[in-house]
């Protein structure tokens, strides 16, 4: 085993480590855009991979409407064959169905924000090793995506850009506990910060602390953005479900769930752009 | 000499691409996750191909997959490509002077691999940060993920171990591979 520490093989291995090692440091240093590496894997691997997404969603419908055709058929025997001619269509339609009814929701946060420049984007890639259900979707700086604009679904706030490449981009939802997102109880009108939450997280929920003591926040309360900059104001968020003391009993947290199903969303809207929003010096 | 050049270069792509697919498929939403959790093949076929093909090409192979992790992980770029590159030399030079190409070891040299992963992924950027509750990411997350590619590690072990055999029948159609 010596001998292979020794060898030009080690050596040239010790090169690619270092190289890596570069990277991971250029990285850590200039977090604006993805490495180049990593833009160039980017660019080949994202469209396999909405191609991937594409299929296991169609094949994933197939097969949830040939389970409801076989109950059909088990209650109808005597309408087995027409049922199997009109799967197919079946399965077409539903899939036309559903991307008209997310268009038509998105059309309408449009119509309700004509200030919105939004991108629509669909959910590309889950990485096993995700942080708080993060994922990649398959637009980025060609599409005029940037570094820290809002994500959306049709039900309200998902999270935020934290890496772009040329076409795909990295989001971080409001699940992890790096994300802070400034909120109010629209009812109650106080205002605290949405953050992740780990315990709360694997229930799909955040929460919104430092709400103030005497806070009259309670299950039901819906929770919507404050804007400031990085957020337009008045995203809905989620609702509240539970209000508890915070340690120290200093200030008041609330369990928030998130109006948008972060776990298995497939769709999102990228806001490029939008009133008041703040110019950062990463983007 | 040229042609057994062909089917060399052939082997590695093939390589390239079947760890370019696994990973594709381990990222689809929604695809082999249960519950949230997800295995990681790419990994697990790195060492596969560290394990047959030396600490070296295996090494190499092991930069390649840990670059793919890293372009859709959350991890800082470069984390998976430097710990997955140094994994599967470990395993290369393992599989040359200390242990038999078996299923067993191979298992569980994925085992370690994805364990050490997952703990320091845990130490580096969970819990030296201090946040409540830090534990349930490491047996929520990160160990179901490490038992999960554990127990879908024998697919890689027998579809790249054909991959593995078809070329080498190829290269040298005299000699048998177990």
């Amino acid at each position: 085993m010596g001998d292979f520490f020794k060898s030009a093989r080690f050596k040239i291995l010790l090169g690619v480590l270092i190289m890596l090692l570069f990277f991971m440091l250029r990285a850590a240093y200039n977090n604006e855009m993805a490495p180049m590496l990593s833009q160039i894997a980017g660019a080949v691997i994202t469209p396999l991979q909405k191609a991937s997404s594409t299929i296991s969603t169609t094949v994933g419908n197939y097969f949830q409407r040939y389970a409801q055709a076989d109950q059909i058929a088990q209650e109808n025997e005597q309408l087995q064959e027409q049922v199997n001619q009109l799967r197919e269509q079946l399965v077409e339609l539903e899939n036309y169905r559903q991307e008209n009814a997310t268009l038509k929701e998105f059309l309408d946060i449009k119509e309700e924000n004509p200030d919105f420049e939004l991108e629509p984007a669909a959910v590309v890639a889950r990485d096993p090793n995700h942080r708080f259900y993060s994922f990649t979707i398959d637009k980025g700086a060609l599409a005029g995506v940037a570094l820290r604009d809002p994500v959306i679904s049709p039900e309200g706030l998902v999270g935020v850009i934290s890496e772009v490449g040329y076409n795909w981009a990295k989001v971080t939802t409001i699940l992890d506990v790096e994300v802070n997102v400034g909120a109010y109880d629209i009812r109650t009108r106080d205002i605290g910060l949405i953050t992740g939450d780990i315990s709360l997280a694997a229930q799909g929920r955040c929460k919104l602390t430092y709400l103030p003591r005497e806070s009259s926040a309670t299950a039901g309360d819906l929770v919507v953005t404050n804007g400031g900059g990085l957020f337009p104001k008045d995203l809905v968020v989620g609702e509240i479900v539970n209000v508890a003391f915070d340690k120290g009993e200093i200030s008041l947290f609330a369990e928030v769930q998130p109006a948008a199903d972060i776990q298995t969303l497939t769709d999102v809207m990228v806001i490029k752009s939008f009133y008041g929003q703040e110019e950062s010096d990463d983007e | 000499m040229t042609n057994k050049r062909g089917i060399y270069a052939a082997k590695f792509l093939t390589y390239l691409g079947v760890l370019a697919i696994l990973y594709v498929v381990q990222t689809t939403p929604g695809f082999l996750s249960i519950f949230g959790v997800a295995p990681n093949l790419a990994l697990a076929a790195a060492v596969y191909i560290a394990v047959q093909e030396g600490e070296f090409i295996g090494g190499l192979y092991g930069a390649w997959a840990g670059l793919l992790c890293d372009l859709g992980g959350f991890t800082i770029f470069g984390f998976n490509a430097i710990l997955i590159m140094i994994f599967c030399v470990t395993a290369g030079l393992l599989s040359i002077y200390m242990l038999r190409r078996t299923i067993q070891n191979y298992v569980g040299m994925v085992f370690a691999a994805m364990l050490i992963r997952g703990l320091l992924d845990y130490l580096l950027n969970y819990y030296m940060w201090g946040y409540e509750q830090v534990w349930r990411v490491l047996t929520g997350q990160i160990l179901p993920c490490v038992i999960y590619t554990t127990a879908a590690s024998p697919l890689c072990f027998y579809l790249l171990g054909w991959i593995y055999r078809w070329f080498s029948e190829k290269i040298d159609p005299q000699r048998s591979v177990s």
